[in-house]
């Protein structure tokens, strides 16, 4: 009795897990399963589709001081580099790249000319601006600023977005 | 008649665990390399991150989160990852594992995963989410008795998400027009996190080799749904051509976490081609 209860609700379970994929899948939306998907529960299956990322995305910053004087800009944790040669086995800059890319592209660009309050109170930008006032540098400088750059091929590169100073 | 002989869910289960568990122990041990990305003033800090909405934990937790993601604790909780996959991956690899140590120490290990996403989904990429529910099926694996329906259930829960990924990936690029087009390769090969310079610039050089790769890559994934209902032959054609892909995956895109844990569904996709074999 009690086994075949368990396994009766093994069985929804997965069936209910199942289901909610592929409707998440579909673009459906609800509170259940955003909590769900929040989990990890309920996983997204559309790698690189249906639009594929082609562009390369870089964040930059550069620091002023107090005379008015500022850095030239630097890009943030080499991303204009390639992989190393053996990141097929040993890709310990994985999360950090991939995290880089994430906060970039989660940025809701149309809010920074609109709502830039609201754009500025971002997870994204909280945690770029964070991360970047935490590096290490010399005690002259005053503020901070970042860029984002989008590059795509041979073509110039442009800015997506430059903040405002930031002081330090 | 299979080609392999993996007809019951436990020895699905074992070999699904002992192949997942390696990418688990390479991903952590590279989470430990690069910790100061988790310190303080590192990218993905938690002093920053708590205050997110995705995570905005209610007033009782928030505590324990905090205690949980200080630099030094999550530390140990990385270590904790590292330890429980190796052991875990050992005693399945060497057949030797009493169910009620191999539940413990997946719910561990799941416990880990979850830790990770509720952290932040920043920096995660699919195959966690492929790890989440192999490890969720694991748990309740050897939580249930054996020869029991809800074991089989776990292993074809397996079996199933993993189809389901082929086939929603590959519907998603018949969706996409740089997909049906064959620009999508050369422009995903010509970026910096996921390319290489030079098969970028192969691809780019080469649109009909470009274009047929696209499509063959559409076919493959669209049709992966074929490894549950053809014969032997078609199950191990495309495992072969599954295995082959996340290779190159991991050589040009460096996606090689995705080799572990897409390849360690594979014997349940199998387990999966047997049942319903028998069922029939």
């Amino acid at each position: 009795m009690i086994r075949g209860a368990w396994d009766g609700l093994v069985v929804v379970l997965f069936g209910g897990l199942l289901l909610a994929t592929v409707v998440h899948n579909l673009g459906l939306k609800s509170r259940r399963l955003s909590l769900l998907e929040g989990l990890g529960l309920v996983p997204k299956w559309k790698f690189f589709a249906p639009k594929p990322g082609v562009s390369n995305y870089y964040l930059l910053y550069r620091d002023r001081f107090a005379d008015g004087s500022v850095t030239p800009w630097l890009t943030l944790h080499g991303m204009d580099s390639d992989r190393d040669a053996i990141a097929f086995i040993w890709n310990p800059n994985r999360r950090l790249r991939k995290a880089l890319h994430d906060l970039i592209t989660d940025l809701p660009y149309d809010l920074c000319e609109t709502q830039p309050a609201i754009f500025k109170l971002t997870t994204a930008y909280l945690v770029i601006v964070k991360h970047i006032s935490t590096l290490p540098r010399t005690a002259e400088s005053r503020e901070t600023q970042f860029l984002i750059v989008e590059k795509y091929l041979d073509q110039p590169a442009q800015t997506l977005f430059r903040s405002e100073l930031h002081r330090l | 008649m299979t080609l392999w002989p993996i007809t019951s869910p436990e020895i699905a289960v074992s070999l699904v665990l002992s192949i997942a568990t390696i990418g688990i122990c390479v991903s952590a041990a590279e989470e430990l390399y690069r910790r100061d990305i988790f310190g303080d003033s590192g990218l993905l800090s938690w002093s920053v991150l708590r205050y997110s909405g995705g995570t905005s934990a209610a007033a009782w937790i928030s505590p324990l989160l905090d205690r949980m993601f200080a630099p030094k604790a999550f530390h140990a909780i990385l270590v904790l990852k590292l330890f429980v996959a190796a052991a875990l991956g050992l005693s399945m690899t060497l057949a030797r594992f009493a169910p009620l140590a191999a539940g413990l120490l997946s719910a561990a290990l799941l416990f880990v995963l979850l830790i990770l996403k509720t952290r932040t989904s920043y920096g995660l990429d699919g195959s966690d989410h492929m790890n989440i529910q192999i490890f969720v099926a694991a748990m309740l694996f050897f939580m249930s008795p054996s020869d029991s329906t809800a074991r089989t259930a776990c292993v074809l829960y397996i079996g199933l998400q993993s189809v389901l990924s082929y086939t929603v990936s590959g519907l998603a690029k018949f969706a996409g027009r740089e997909w049906r087009t064959g620009t999508a390769l050369a422009g995903i090969f010509s970026t910096q996190i996921y390319g290489r310079a030079f098969a970028g610039r192969f691809f780019r050089a080469h649109p009909r080799f470009s274009r047929a790769a696209c499509w063959g890559i559409i076919a493959f994934q669209c049709l992966f749904v074929l490894t549950i209902v053809g014969d032997d032959r078609i199950l191990f054609l495309f495992l072969a051509i599954g295995a082959a892909f996340h290779i190159a995956n991991a050589f040009l895109m460096g996606l090689g976490s995705f080799v572990f844990s897409f390849m360690a569904t594979y014997p349940a996709v199998i387990f999966l081609h047997h049942w319903l074999r028998i069922a029939h």
